[in-house]
C-alpha cells in the first residue's frame, strides 16, 4: 500500500461568483464522455437501442442535446458520428460505466477533464456573451437544448443552452484560467449596458 | 466667457451648466452641446492651425466631416490629439487645447511659413528635399515633421479599456434621420430584428438642424415621438454614439459605439466598443455631406458650411455671426437664410453663384445678390469682410457656404463599388455594384427632399421585409412639406487671385490641383497621393468632390469620366485602441496552464512560452545565479539518481475503432498493424509532399484503441490532419479520433533510480519489474491506492524512464506527491531546459529538426518506411532529390576546442572554403551544453553527414559574427547503445 494518496482538484478550484443578476459557477462534479458512433452498418440505430435502454435518450441531431426525463443525463450532439453524455459523478470512471451500459454500441472516451465546464446564467445572460461569442444566441435563432461548437477569445469553446437563461460552456482544462478571466471581463464590462 | 452667442431654442439644456476649458481658458456651455457649439457660443472663433501654412482655422462643420476643428481632449495618459469638436459631447469639467502651433494659438511662432506659400506647392518635399540625399533621414524629415502636422499622442500607455462583441440582427438601419428612423420603425413592425445606429449623441440627424414640420409636429418632436414608438418594441436595439465605419463580407459590418467618450471617467467601464454585426440586409440611411465652394481665402475662421450654420442656430441655439452673409450655388442655402432671419439673425447678404434663380423659399433678407462671385475675404483670426468680383466688400462676421450636398455613400464602395457621378443633382450615387443586401434610402441615396427620403425609406423596406420573408407594411407617409432642391454646379471663382482651399484639412488649394495636373498628374488616384487631398483623418469629406470637379476641369474631361478615389474603411476615424480592444498584455492571447503549474510556481521555476502553454523552464535553487547552474544540476540529477518533468502538453489523440490499426498505418511511415497490445512504438508522420510532419509514440491500450502522442507545438495541426485523413481520404474506415490532451496530467520520470520511486507510488498489484513491463511497454494501473493511470515506459532523456499519466485533477496532487517522492533519492523535478540537454545528448530530433523542410532521410530514419505497405507521403518522399545519398543528415557536432559553444543556426564550410552560399554545407539546428561530457554538443544537418565522422569543418554563425571549428560524429553523445533504457 503506497504511503501516498491523491487528492482531485478541480480546474477553477470550484469557482462560484455572482454578479448582480448573474450567476457564474464552475461544475466541477460532472462526467463527460465521448461516444462515437461506429462506422458500421446499423450502428446508429444499436446505438440508439442501446441509449434508450439504458439512458431513455436517443442520439441526437448535430447541434442538438437531449436530456433524459428524469434530468440525469444529458447528451450533446457535435456531430453525425460523435456526441457527449454528460452528468453529475465524481468518479474518473465514468467511461467505464458507460460502457458497461451501452455496450459495444459505441467507442467511448473520458472526457471529464479535457474541460472545464462553466454554467452563467441570470436575465441578462446574452449581454456578457455577445462581448466574446459570434454566434447569435437570440432565444429566437439559438433555443434551449441548442448545442454549437465555437471560438471564443481564441478557445474553442461548446456551448450549450441548458434552460432559458442558461448556458453551459466548456472549454479545454488548460485554458480555464484564461477563459474564466474572459467571462469575469465580459460580465464586467457589459454591466454598462447593452 | 460668457455665452455671448447663444440665442433662442435648440435641443440643450439650459438647466445644466457645464464649464469646460480651452487653452486654459474657462468657457461653459449647456448640457446637449458639442464642444464646438459650446466654443461658438463663446464667441471663440479661432481654434486651431492648419496643417502646413499654420493658417489660423475655426470651426467648418456641424458633423463628423469636420476639417479644421481638431483638439486634443483630456489631459496625461488620456489625451487624445485630433478629436473633431463637431462631435465631441459637451461634459462638465472638459479639458481640450487646440494644436500644431508653436507659442499660443492667436499667435503662433510657425504663421510665418505662410509668407512662404509660393515656395510650399504640391509636391514640394520631392522636389526639395532632393539633395544631398543623407540629409533626408536627419535634417529634412525631422524638420518637416516637427513643423507639419496635428496633435500629439501622450507618449503614455493609454489607460482606457476597450473591447468588442457580436451583434445579430435581420436589418441594420445606418443612419437615424428621417429615412432611417421611418425604415426602422416600419421593419420593427413587421417583426425583424433591427439595430439602428447612429453616430450622433442623438437620434435624429439632419431632422435635429431643421424646422420642417411632419405631421403637423416639429421635425424634433416627430424624432421624439418616433423614437419612443422604436423604444417599445423588443426587437428593436437604438445605437447612438455608434459609428458603423466598415462594410465586409457577408453582411457584416464594423462599428465602434461610444460608450463612456461623453464622461469626464469611464469609471473603469471600457471606453469604446468595437461591434461586429452581423446582418441580413441593411438599410444605408446615412444621408449627405455638405460641400464648400472654392474662392480667395475660404478658409479663415468663420467661414463655415450653410447647413451647419442652421445646425448650430436651430440645435444648439447658437449663432456663430451677429453678421452672417450666405453664398450658395443651390436652394438649400436659402433655407439658411430662411432659418437665420426668422430667428432674428442679421444677414448681411445673401449671394447666389446663379444668375436666374428664383426665389426658392421666402427669406426676409435685405440684399440678395445674384450670380455672385466673392474673390477674397479679409479678417486674420477671424472673418471681417467678404470682396466680391465687382470689388464691392462687405462687411459680415460669418459666411455660410453651401456648395451643394455629396450623399454619404462611402459604405456603398466599402466591397469595391465604384458610385456614378449625376449630372443633375451635381454628385456622385451609388451604383448598383453596392455591397450584397444593402440598400440606400434617403439622401444618401441622392434624395435631397424630406418627402422623397420618406418614400424611399417605405419603399425600400418594404422591398426588404419582402425579401426577407416578413409581410410588407402598410405606412403612411408622413406629412411634411417639399423641399426645393435645384442646383447650379459651381465649384470655383475663377476671378479670385488667392489662394482657394480645398482639403482644409491638408491645406490644398486649387492652384496645388491644377499644379499636379500640369505636372501629369492627371488620375484622381495619383493627384491624391501627390497632394495629399483627401488623406489626412477627414478624408476629404468637404473637399475631394469639389477638387475632383477642378481637375475634370484642367483635364478637359466630365467628372463622369474623371471618377473619384476608392473610399475604404473606416468610415470615419476611429482608435487604434479600439482595433486591439481587450486584446492587450496578458490579455493578448490566452494561456494553457500545466497541471503541475501552481506548484511550478510556489518552487520559483522560471517559465517559458511553449506556443501558449507556460511550461517550466528550470527550478533554480537558492544560491544559484546562472540558468546553466540550474539546467546542468537537473540534469547530472536525473542521469545520476531520477529526475520528473511535466510533459502534459504533448498531443495526445484517444484513437479508437476496427480499422484504428489500419488507419495508423496509413498515416505513420513505419507499420502498426502488428504492434502487440500493451506495447508503445515510435512512429514518423509525413505530410503528402513527403516532408516530415511528426512524430511521436502511440501505445496499444487494446485491440482497437491506440493513444498517440504528438509533439506540443504539432498536438493540433497533427488532430488536423488525422481529422481529414479519417473523414475525405479514409471515409470508410471505422476509426474515431477525440483529443484527451488536457484529460491527463502526464509526467516523464526517468534515471536510474525511477523503479525505486515508482515503486514508492504504484499500486503493489500491479508488476512493473523490467521482465513485466519492459521497454517500450504500456498499460493501465493504478496509483497511490486507487488512482486510475496510465504507465509507458519510453524515453526522451535516454534513462531508464517511464511517463505516467493520471486525470488532470490529479495532476497537482502527483506533482507533489512525486516532489516529495525523489527526495530519498536526490531526484529532482527538471524544467524545458534539462529535457531539452538530455534530448539533444541522446540524438533525438525536435521542433528545430522537424522544421517542415526535413525528410525521413534527412532524419537518417529512411529504413523505417516500410515497404510492405503505403502511407501519406511515400510516394512523394521518393523523388530524386529527396533521396539523394548525399543530400543532408542529421548528425551531432562537437567543437574542436572543447571551451568553444556552439551556436544554433551557424552555417557549415569546409575549413578553407570562402564564405558564401555556394560553399554552405548544412546548418545547425539544436546546441546544449553537455553536462555529462563537459563542453558543448550539437546536431544539425551536413550533407552526406553520416559518412563523415570524424571530418573537421567550420561552423560559421553569420548572424552572432563568430566561426570555431567543430568535428562531425554521430548524434548519439550519450549511451549510443542504448543500454540504459532497458535495464
Amino acid at each position: 500500500m503506497s504511503n501516498y494518496s491523491l487528492t482531485p482538484t478541480p480546474a477553477l478550484e470550484g469557482y462560484d461568483k455572482s454578479f448582480g443578476s448573474l450567476y457564474l459557477k464552475e461544475m466541477s462534479n460532472i462526467a463527460l464522455i465521448s461516444i462515437a458512433v461506429p462506422n458500421q452498418e446499423n450502428a446508429l440505430a444499436n446505438l440508439n437501442a442501446a441509449l434508450k435502454k439504458a439512458y431513455g435518450l436517443s442520439f441526437p441531431e448535430a447541434g442538438k442535446g437531449e436530456k433524459s426525463s428524469d434530468n440525469q443525463y444529458t447528451i450533446l450532439s457535435m456531430s453525425p458520428d460523435q456526441a457527449f453524455l454528460m452528468f453529475d459523478y465524481e468518479g474518473i470512471d465514468a467511461d467505464i460505466l458507460v460502457k458497461n451500459k451501452l455496450g459495444e454500441a459505441g467507442y467511448y472516451t473520458l472526457q471529464s477533464d479535457v474541460w472545464v465546464a462553466l454554467k452563467l446564467s441570470g436575465e441578462k445572460v446574452r449581454a456578457p456573451l455577445a462581448r466574446i461569442c459570434q454566434l447569435d444566441l437570440h432565444p429566437d435563432h439559438f433555443q434551449v437544448g441548442d448545442v454549437a461548437s465555437t471560438l471564443m477569445e481564441h478557445m474553442r469553446v461548446i456551448i450549450y443552452q441548458e434552460d432559458e437563461d442558461s448556458f453551459i460552456l466548456m472549454t479545454s482544462r488548460s485554458y480555464a484560467r484564461s477563459f474564466l478571466h474572459a467571462i469575469e471581463m465580459s460580465i464586467n464590462f457589459s454591466l454598462v449596458g447593452r | 466667457m460668457s455665452q455671448d452667442y447663444r440665442i433662442d431654442g435648440g435641443l440643450i439644456d439650459r438647466s445644466k451648466l457645464l464649464d469646460f476649458r480651452f487653452n486654459e481658458k474657462s468657457f461653459s456651455g449647456f448640457q446637449g452641446d458639442t464642444l464646438a457649439s459650446a466654443l461658438l457660443a463663446n464667441g471663440q472663433k479661432l481654434v486651431g492651425r492648419s496643417f502646413k501654412y499654420h493658417r489660423p482655422r475655426g470651426i467648418f462643420s456641424a458633423g463628423s466631416e469636420e476639417p479644421n476643428a481638431l483638439v486634443t481632449l483630456r489631459e496625461g495618459a488620456y489625451q487624445e490629439p485630433n478629436t473633431r469638436a463637431t462631435i465631441v459631447e459637451l461634459f462638465d469639467g472638459l479639458v481640450c487645447k487646440s494644436q500644431n502651433h508653436r507659442g499660443s494659438l492667436e499667435n503662433d511662432l510657425m504663421g510665418g511659413l505662410d509668407l512662404l506659400s509660393p515656395f510650399l506647392s504640391a509636391g514640394f518635399y520631392y522636389k526639395t528635399f532632393m539633395w544631398p540625399r543623407t540629409f533626408w533621414e536627419k535634417i529634412y524629415e525631422p524638420f518637416i515633421r516637427a513643423s507639419a502636422g496635428l496633435g500629439a499622442l501622450s507618449g503614455l500607455e493609454d489607460p482606457d479599456i476597450y473591447d468588442k462583441g457580436f451583434l445579430h440582427c435581420d436589418i441594420l438601419v445606418i443612419g437615424s434621420g428621417a429615412s432611417g428612423l421611418l425604415s426602422a420603425l416600419i421593419a420593427a413592425k413587421a417583426g425583424a430584428r433591427v439595430i439602428i445606429a447612429e453616430e450622433d449623441y442623438i437620434l435624429g440627424g439632419r431632422l435635429n438642424a431643421e424646422t420642417y414640420e411632419i405631421d403637423a409636429l416639429s421635425s424634433q418632436d416627430w424624432v421624439k415621438r418616433t423614437l419612443e414608438t422604436l423604444a417599445s418594441f423588443e426587437n428593436v436595439t437604438i445605437m447612438p454614439r455608434t459609428c458603423v465605419f466598415g462594410s465586409y463580407d457577408h453582411g457584416i459590418y464594423g462599428a465602434v459605439e461610444r460608450k463612456t467618450d461623453h464622461l469626464k471617467s469611464a469609471g473603469g467601464k471600457p471606453r469604446q466598443i468595437l461591434w461586429r454585426i452581423y446582418s441580413k440586409a441593411a438599410i444605408l440611411a446615412a444621408g449627405s455631406t455638405e460641400r464648400g465652394i472654392a474662392f480667395g481665402n475660404n478658409d479663415r475662421p468663420n467661414i463655415m458650411l450653410a447647413g451647419a450654420v442652421r445646425t448650430y442656430a436651430n440645435r444648439f441655439g447658437v449663432t456663430p455671426g451677429k453678421n452672417i452673409t450666405i453664398y450658395t450655388n443651390n436652394d438649400d442655402g436659402w433655407r439658411t437664410a430662411k432659418d437665420l432671419s426668422e430667428k432674428n439673425i442679421e444677414i448681411s447678404a445673401l449671394i447666389d453663384t446663379r444668375e436666374n434663380v428664383s426665389h426658392p423659399y421666402d427669406v426676409d433678407v435685405e440684399r440678395i445678390i445674384k450670380g455672385g462671385r466673392i474673390t477674397n475675404t479679409k479678417g486674420r483670426k477671424a472673418l471681417s469682410s467678404i470682396t466680391l468680383s465687382n470689388g464691392e466688400t462687405i462687411s459680415t462676421d460669418c459666411l455660410a457656404v453651401s456648395g451643394g450636398w455629396n450623399p454619404n455613400i462611402h459604405l456603398t464602395c466599402h466591397q469595391n463599388g465604384r458610385p456614378l457621378w449625376n449630372e443633375e443633382k451635381s454628385t456622385f450615387l451609388p451604383s448598383r455594384n453596392i455591397p450584397p443586401n444593402m440598400h440606400v434610402v434617403g439622401a444618401a441615396s441622392g434624395l435631397f427632399s424630406l418627402q422623397d427620403c420618406f418614400h424611399s425609406a417605405v419603399n425600400v423596406t418594404n422591398f426588404i421585409l419582402k425579401e426577407l420573408g416578413f409581410d410588407e407594411i402598410k405606412s403612411d407617409i408622413p406629412k411634411c412639406e417639399s423641399d426645393k432642391t435645384n442646383i447650379t454646379a459651381f465649384w470655383h471663382v475663377k476671378e479670385s487671385k488667392k489662394r482657394a482651399w480645398l482639403d482644409l484639412q491638408n491645406d490644398v488649394t486649387v492652384k496645388d490641383v491644377k499644379l499636379a495636373q500640369q505636372e501629369g498628374y492627371q488620375s484622381v488616384e495619383l493627384l491624391k497621393r501627390y497632394t495629399t487631398l483627401g488623406m489626412a483623418t477627414d478624408q476629404g469629406k468637404t473637399a475631394n468632390v469639389i477638387a475632383l470637379a477642378i481637375l475634370a476641369e484642367s483635364n478637359g474631361k466630365s467628372i463622369a469620366e474623371t471618377g473619384i478615389t476608392t473610399y475604404r474603411p473606416p468610415y470615419s476615424p476611429i482608435s487604434l485602441g479600439v482595433l486591439a480592444g481587450r486584446a492587450r498584455s496578458k490579455d493578448f492571447r490566452p494561456t494553457r496552464l500545466t497541471p503541475s503549474d501552481k506548484w511550478a510556481k510556489e518552487q520559483g521555476g522560471v517559465f517559458t512560452e511553449a506556443g501558449l502553454w507556460k511550461r517550466a523552464q528550470w527550478f533554480p535553487l537558492k544560491g544559484e545565479t546562472h540558468w546553466r547552474e540550474s539546467v546542468d544540476r537537473e540534469v547530472i540529477a536525473t542521469r545520476n539518481h531520477v529526475g520528473v518533468c511535466d510533459v502534459t502538453t504533448l498531443g495526445k489523440i484517444d484513437i479508437q475503432g476496427n480499422d484504428a490499426a489500419e488507419f495508423l498505418n496509413k498515416v505513420y511511415i513505419n507499420g502498426f498493424a502488428k504492434l502487440p497490445i500493451g506495447k508503445v512504438r515510435y512512429g514518423l508522420m509525413l505530410r503528402e509532399d513527403g516532408i516530415v510532419m511528426d512524430d511521436g509514440t502511440t501505445a496499444r491500450m487494446s485491440e482497437n484503441h491506440f493513444i498517440m502522442t504528438t509533439t506540443t507545438a504539432k498536438a493540433g495541426p497533427v488532430y488536423k490532419h488525422l481529422e481529414f485523413c479519417r473523414q475525405v481520404l479514409f471515409p470508410k474506415m471505422d476509426v474515431h479520433l477525440i483529443s484527451t490532451t488536457d484529460g491527463w496530467a502526464q509526467f516523464s520520470i526517468a534515471g536510474p533510480d525511477v523503479r525505486k520511486l515508482l515503486l514508492k507510488i504504484v499500486d503493489k498489484n500491479h508488476d512493473i519489474s523490467n521482465e513485466a513491463f519492459p521497454y517500450m511497454a504500456c498499460g493501465e494501473i493504478t496509483i497511490c491506492n486507487g488512482v486510475r493511470a496510465r504507465l509507458f515506459r519510453i524515453s526522451f532523456s535516454g534513462e531508464h524512464a517511464y511517463e505516467l499519466a493520471v486525470p488532470s485533477r490529479y495532476g497537482d496532487s502527483l506533482i507533489r506527491v512525486l516532489a516529495d517522492a525523489i527526495q530519498e533519492f536526490d531526484g529532482v523535478v527538471y524544467g524545458t531546459e534539462a529535457l531539452g540537454v538530455m534530448r539533444v545528448e541522446k540524438g533525438h530530433a525536435a521542433g528545430n529538426e522537424l522544421n517542415g523542410q526535413t525528410t525521413a532521410a534527412n532524419l537518417g530514419m529512411e529504413r523505417m518506411l516500410s515497404k510492405k505497405k503505403d502511407c501519406i507521403g511515400n510516394i512523394l518522399s521518393q523523388r530524386d532529390e529527396l533521396s539523394r545519398e548525399d543530400g543532408l543528415r542529421l548528425v551531432g557536432f562537437k567543437p574542436v576546442d572543447k571551451n568553444s559553444k556552439l551556436s544554433s543556426g551557424a552555417h557549415f564550410l569546409a575549413i578553407n572554403a570562402e564564405n558564401n552560399m555556394d560553399n554552405d554545407q548544412g546548418y545547425m539546428t539544436s546546441v546544449a551544453y553537455s553536462p555529462i561530457l563537459g563542453h558543448s554538443i550539437g546536431l544539425g544537418y551536413i550533407e552526406n553527414g553520416s559518412n563523415r565522422m570524424g571530418e573537421k569543418i567550420r561552423s560559421v554563425d553569420f548572424m552572432r559574427g563568430t566561426e570555431i571549428e567543430v568535428e562531425i560524429t554521430s548524434p548519439h553523445f550519450y549511451d549510443p547503445e542504448g543500454e540504459r533504457l532497458r535495464v
